[in-house]
């Protein structure tokens, strides 16, 4: 059994699922799913799809270069079974798989680090850039927060002089 | 699928390019699909072929379905043997079998 990945969106095609296609010269396609397999037909670029792996890793979204991946390979000679060899295996693949987790993680904590500053920047400069379109408004808040001073402080003053009659 | 009057790209060299499906050997039935015998039409003589690639997509015993971009035909005589000496494009393994094609000294691809 051999899990293969999908041509378009990288993601694993399990025995009896999805479609392959095999072009003229040879070269063998596998589709997870009909999806994948009409946008290959209508001749899409896997890079240039947002929702694809291939997308991700190529614009930085995802780690893409890592020692961990190197791993994962396909091998054409079949290797003797041996009982031992297999466990080994099976402990080292969860070893990697936990490393490569922690990896992505720091790499996706370090790209958000990024974004919050590029958005912070962006919203400042789209303030400065139409400040003038809320100027008016701010006047009228900063007047009518004037105004309401300004009655505030004569009712605060009538009270004085009505508390200094009374003595 | 490939049913009467279907046009086919020749694979081998025996000459025409493309062949037109006339009928269908074997027990009856509407389409004939990979590994079929065949009886073609090209370039106004009479063939019979063995169908070795068909557009619509063949399941395979483990659930895999298969695709290829073209209906194929390989010319052979009423024995059996093919008429040219080399075969190009994509042959499935179905087609290989020695008691559907002895392809026998016909170089392939």
């Amino acid at each position: 059994m051999r899990l293969e990945k999908c041509y378009i969106c990288s993601s694993t095609v399990y025995p009896g699922h999805g479609i392959q296609f095999i072009r003229n010269d040879a070269k063998v396609f596998r589709f997870c799913r009909s999806k994948c397999r009409k946008t290959f037909h209508m001749k899409r670029n896997p890079r240039y799809l947002k929702w694809t792996k291939a997308y991700r890793k190529s614009h930085g979204k995802e780690m893409a270069v890592d020692s961990t991946f190197e791993f994962e390979r396909k091998r054409q000679r079949i290797e003797r079974y041996d009982r031992e060899l297999v466990g080994k295996t099976i402990q080292a693949i969860q070893k990697v798989d936990a490393v490569r987790t922690k990896r992505e993680k720091e790499y996706y904590k370090n790209r958000m680090k990024q974004a919050k500053k590029q958005s912070q920047k962006t919203a400042v400069r789209e303030l400065e850039k139409g400040i003038s379109l809320i100027e008016p408004d701010i006047l009228r808040v900063n007047q009518a927060v004037k105004a309401k001073d300004a009655v505030q402080q004569s009712v605060a003053m009538l009270d004085e002089d009505r508390q200094a009659n009374d003595s | 699928m490939i049913q009467i009057r279907t046009v086919l790209k020749v694979l081998d060299n025996s000459g025409p390019k493309t062949a037109r499906c006339i009928g269908i050997l074997g027990p009856p039935k509407k389409f004939a699909t990979v590994g079929d015998k065949i009886v073609v039409t090209a370039e106004g003589k009479v063939y019979h072929g063995i169908v070795a690639c068909c557009k619509v997509e063949k399941k395979r015993p483990d659930g895999s379905f298969v695709r290829i971009d073209q209906n194929g035909v390989i010319l052979v005589d009423s024995s059996g043997k093919p008429v040219g000496n080399r075969v190009f494009g994509v042959l499935s393994s179905r087609v290989k079998q020695p008691e559907i094609l002895s392809l026998g000294r016909v170089k392939t691809m």
